[in-house]
């Protein structure tokens, strides 16, 4: 990976713009759902998408990939548009939705394989053991995705992005379902993207506190609306709020829309946003595996729920 | 594309509910092709192989035997094979939410659709190939007749001729797939399509002809009447897939029949005796039944081409979102 991690940062230098959005607006019928967003995202950063349900938020990834036509406005991604040229813009983007499906009667392998034909890849088997391994799956790579536990599932969703060797990545609710270890391990990964693979994140999500545990960046979205942008350092001295992305998002909705906590112990090891690279080194163990360890860090977690779903 | 193609012929022949059609429709040729086979049998002991001159073994395909045609079972049941292929091959991937995964890899939308519209296509006619020769070799076999090189010229333009007619449906039923988000209401039209173009255009031609060209007295019509009858009655026929493949596939197959085929279409009547007193030699060439078929085929495809833009319009403005 060192390699196509060189090559990427001489394409896209660190910190500089890899998609941007200009007054980009969707409307259904009367309906607008995404507002004039000007918005960019710099290579090689972890953006949070925040907004609550029906901000607006998928239907701004979907135009990001040319799944979803603007109404009006433009965007570029890896400097190209979308609109002209999907194909070029999908091989260097992997989308992962916020219900992701598979083949139930296909094994883990098999589903790998399809994606991989269809982005027509060569040297699919070594990939596909590639990605399995980084994601902790190689046990359950025969296995019907049928049988598969929520949490498994996800993570193959993970290799699924992952195998194309994405530029980009969109993660739509990467957590959704996921019990607290799996959502530990789950953004233990996201946040190693960049460091190891030269990776750009867009991870969308209304559950702030998970945004704001890997996220360097994040952007508040309202009805379409972008009411905020910023590290939350830069966003706290903004409003004048404690350095605190939930004081600053109850700020912009003044209380309204504010989900519960969920009972996660925030892991402190990756509270601090900025220190993305050095997290990275401490946590060297693929998704999936180190749940055990852990689990004694969440004690606050509902009990006996927890599953190691790699022995399954 | 080649990756789906690949996939979809997986996914046909793993399936059960192909397989379980496939079964009855070969059990239901088999046995046909049985039956026909014996009264062409006792026919021909009989010595009345004077009628059958270089067309006995076409007759295995066309006589009504015991229930009916061949022809007419395929003109019937190949459209239900063909909806059992593609009635949820969108919206069963729209749900399951693999579509919006396969979109956002890099291939074309209108890709997806004919790479399983292909496949399907590929599926029927390993089908239609595999029941071709089965009961050509129990022809052979079981009555003992060797077809004649214009029999078997006259076959393959059979097999052509069935396979636009099944890819007609194939694209219907994919079409409908697109239009209908839920797996059991595309089930439903493509079964209410069925019953209506197989069973009710024929009727409504019928009494359409009947109100449009009254008869004074209809235990004798006069020519002028018959003509006018007739020619709406064809008419309603050529908008209808199922009446242009039974018309073209009995030019094919049945070339001694002469004129209309009033007695042949959808009723289960004739006896081989009658069959044969009706039918007298003569009949039309080979190449005039070519030029004769091909505007049905061409009509058949013009059908096939205009459900693929259709699917093709409804499927790229649609939102790839689940739900
Ligand atoms: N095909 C459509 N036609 C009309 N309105 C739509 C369509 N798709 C989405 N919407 C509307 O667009 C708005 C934004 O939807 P979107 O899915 O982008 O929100 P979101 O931020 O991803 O929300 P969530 O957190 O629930 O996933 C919603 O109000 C939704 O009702
Ligand atoms: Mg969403």
């Amino acid at each position: 990976m060192p390699e196509a991690l060189r090559e990427r940062e001489l394409e896209y230098e660190k910190g500089s713009p890899i998609i941007e959005m200009v007054e980009l607006t969707k409307n259904y019928g009367r309906h607008t759902v995404v507002d004039h967003l000007t918005l960019s995202i710099n290579s090689g950063e972890i953006f949070g998408f925040l907004g609550p349900n029906g901000a607006g938020k998928t239907t701004t990834l979907l135009m990001l990939l040319g799944l979803s036509l603007p109404t009006s406005g433009t965007v570029k991604v890896l400097g190209l548009d979308p609109v002209k040229e999907p194909l070029k813009v999908k091989s260097k983007v992997g989308y992962m939705a916020e219900n992701m499906g598979f083949y139930g009667d296909m094994s883990a392998k098999e589903n790998l394989k399809y994606v991989a034909e269809l982005n027509k890849l060569s040297d699919v088997e070594s990939k596909i053991s590639e990605v399995l391994e980084m994601v902790d799956l190689k046990e359950a790579a025969d296995k019907p995705i049928s049988a598969f536990s929520r949490g498994m599932r996800q993570r193959l969703g993970m290799a699924e992005v992952l195998i194309k060797d994405p530029q980009i990545v969109f993660l739509d609710e990467p957590t959704l379902g996921l019990d607290p270890a799996g959502i530990n391990t789950m953004l233990n990964f996201i946040v190693r993207l960049p460091s190891e693979r030269g990776l750009t994140v867009i991870l969308c999500s209304h559950l702030l506190h998970l945004v704001n545990r890997v996220a360097h960046r994040v952007g508040i979205l309202q009805k379409g609306r972008l009411l905020a942008q910023g590290s939350v350092k830069d966003l706290a001295e903004k409003t004048g709020l404690p350095d605190d992305l939930e004081a600053i998002y109850s700020h912009f909705f003044q209380g309204e829309g504010l989900e519960e906590k969920e009972s996660v112990a925030i892991d402190k090891n990756l509270d601090e946003p900025k220190d993305k690279g050095d997290t990275a080194s401490e946590e060297k163990a693929p998704l999936g595996r180190g749940e055990s360890q852990r689990e004694e860090e969440n004690n606050k977690g509902p009990q006996g729920e927890k599953e190691n779903e790699s022995h399954h | 594309m080649k990756a789906i193609i690949k996939k979809e012929l997986a996914d046909h022949f793993g399936s059960t509910r192909f397989l379980l059609i496939m079964s009855l429709v070969f059990m239901v040729s088999f046995l046909i092709t049985h039956l026909t086979g014996q009264s062409i049998r006792e026919v021909l002991s009989q010595g009345g192989s004077a009628f059958l001159e270089g067309r006995t073994f076409l007759l295995l395909f066309t006589a009504t035997g015991a229930f009916f045609s061949l022809t007419l079972f395929l003109s019937i049941f190949g459209p239900l094979v063909s909806i059992v292929l593609g009635f949820d091959s969108i919206n069963r991937e729209r749900n399951l939410g693999t579509l919006s995964k396969i979109l956002a890899q890099p291939i074309h939308r209108d890709e997806v659709i004919l790479g399983k519209y292909l496949a399907g296509l590929i599926t029927l006619a390993i089908m239609l190939t595999a029941l071709m020769l089965l009961l050509a070799g129990l022809g052979l076999v079981g009555v003992g007749v060797v077809p004649t090189f214009d029999e078997v010229m006259r076959l393959c333009l059979f097999w052509v001729l069935s396979i636009v007619y099944m890819g007609f449906w194939l694209g219907l039923s994919i079409l409908l797939s697109i239009y209908f988000r839920s797996v059991a209401t595309s089930a439903m039209a493509a079964a209410a399509l069925w019953i209506f173009i197989i069973f009710f255009v024929p009727v409504l031609g019928q009494a359409a002809a009947s109100a449009m060209a009254p008869m004074n007295d209809p235990s004798r019509p006069t020519a002028r009447e018959l003509t006018t009858y007739n020619r709406i009655d064809k008419a309603i026929t050529m908008i209808s897939p199922a009446g242009l493949y039974t018309q073209s596939s009995s030019i094919l197959l049945d070339p001694t029949h002469r004129g209309s085929d009033q007695s042949f279409r959808y009723a289960l009547m004739n006896q081989l005796d009658r069959y044969l007193l009706t039918h007298f030699q003569g009949g039309i060439t080979l190449s005039q039944s070519f030029i004769l078929v091909i505007p049905d085929i061409l009509l058949l495809l013009g059908f096939s081409i205009i459900t693929f833009i259709l699917s093709y319009e409804a499927f790229v403005r649609q939102e790839v979102r689940s739900v």
